[in-house]
């Protein structure tokens, strides 16, 4: 039996690879939020990734946003509200909007989330 | 703790991908995800061709239909980006390695699926999905980006979900074995 949730997130590489991001909290509550709720991850490149070179990735997650949304499934994207975490976001919003198709839904995780679990998860609850 | 990215099948954070009736959680593989993440692994999310070209109601395929220089061209264009992000790792010193489904008419790593009667008119008597000792369509247009560029051995692992299934301790800790080589 095909176990599916039908609903997937797209995150910045922080929500997945921490380690990689020391100046933020070192912890996997994105992540583990995430799998609770059963959603599916496209994962964003890494930040310190080259305009050019994280273009294609971009590409591919506008892609797949189209297809899930025309497919009736639910589709949002995670924003965290840190310099460094938005350039990504910015940039897949821009080119779903250049692109005239759906938006998905967005929610926003503040840098003083990042520590509390109830409020990652609260945040991820919006969604639905 | 080893400085490893390990570079993954989409369908292990997002099983949403998957041909339909094939999903075996939810949303992330989280078995496989967990243990990576435990390890302090870097984790990169490769694309899933499949889904990019023929989309989520795909039909259930072999590797002979996928083995079209349309779909080729695809594989071809998503490698550069993976080996350019591969490229980037490998230069802050990291090892990479690519772990892929066996079993998969694009992602299999040791066996993929054949059948060259599959095709036209959906059927129920096309035969079965024949497993094979080869890599699928994008393990093998990633693999040949790589070598063009002239990088390092990337070990390329192929996971066998039914192993997973029917014992996961015993199939991570072969995997384990495998990313430590």
């Amino acid at each position: 039996m095909d176990k599916r949730s039908c609903k997937v997130v797209v995150v910045p590489d922080y929500a997945i690879n921490p380690q990689s991001y020391p100046d933020l909290p070192q912890n996997n509550m994105i992540y583990e939020s995430l799998k609770e709720s059963g959603y599916g991850v496209i994962k964003l490149p890494p930040h310190e990734t080259a305009k050019e070179r994280a273009e294609p990735w971009i590409d591919m997650a506008a892609d797949m946003i189209e297809e899930y949304l025309k497919r009736g499934y639910l589709v949002a994207v995670i924003e965290i509200d840190h310099p460094r975490m938005r350039a990504w976001v910015e940039e897949l919003m821009k080119m779903l909007e250049k692109r005239g198709a759906p938006r998905p839904k967005s929610i926003k995780i503040l840098g003083i989330e990042l520590e509390r679990a109830e409020k990652i998860s609260e945040k991820i609850k919006t969604i639905l | 703790m080893d400085k490893k990215a390990v570079f993954i099948a989409h369908c292990f954070l997002n099983q949403n991908s998957k041909a339909l009736g094939f999903a075996q959680y939810q949303g992330i593989f989280h078995p496989l995800v967990d243990f990576l993440i435990g390890k302090g692994y870097v984790i990169e999310q490769l694309p899933c061709p499949e889904i990019l070209h023929m989309g989520v109601r795909r039909w259930w395929c072999t590797k002979d239909l996928y083995d079209t220089p349309g779909f080729r061209k695809k594989c071809m264009k998503l490698a550069k980006a993976v080996v350019d992000l591969m490229e980037h790792y490998l230069s802050k010193g990291y090892d990479v390695a690519v772990i892929g489904v066996d079993g998969s008419p694009s992602c299999g790593v040791n066996l993929t699926g054949r059948n060259p009667s599959w095709g036209g008119k959906p059927r129920d008597d096309v035969g079965e999905y024949r497993m094979v000792e080869e890599m699928g369509v994008w393990m093998e247009e990633l693999s040949h980006e790589s070598e063009k560029r002239g990088l390092k051995q990337i070990p390329l692992i192929g996971v066998k979900e039914d192993e997973l299934k029917a014992d996961m301790e015993k199939a991570l800790r072969k995997l384990e074995i495998e990313l430590r080589r």
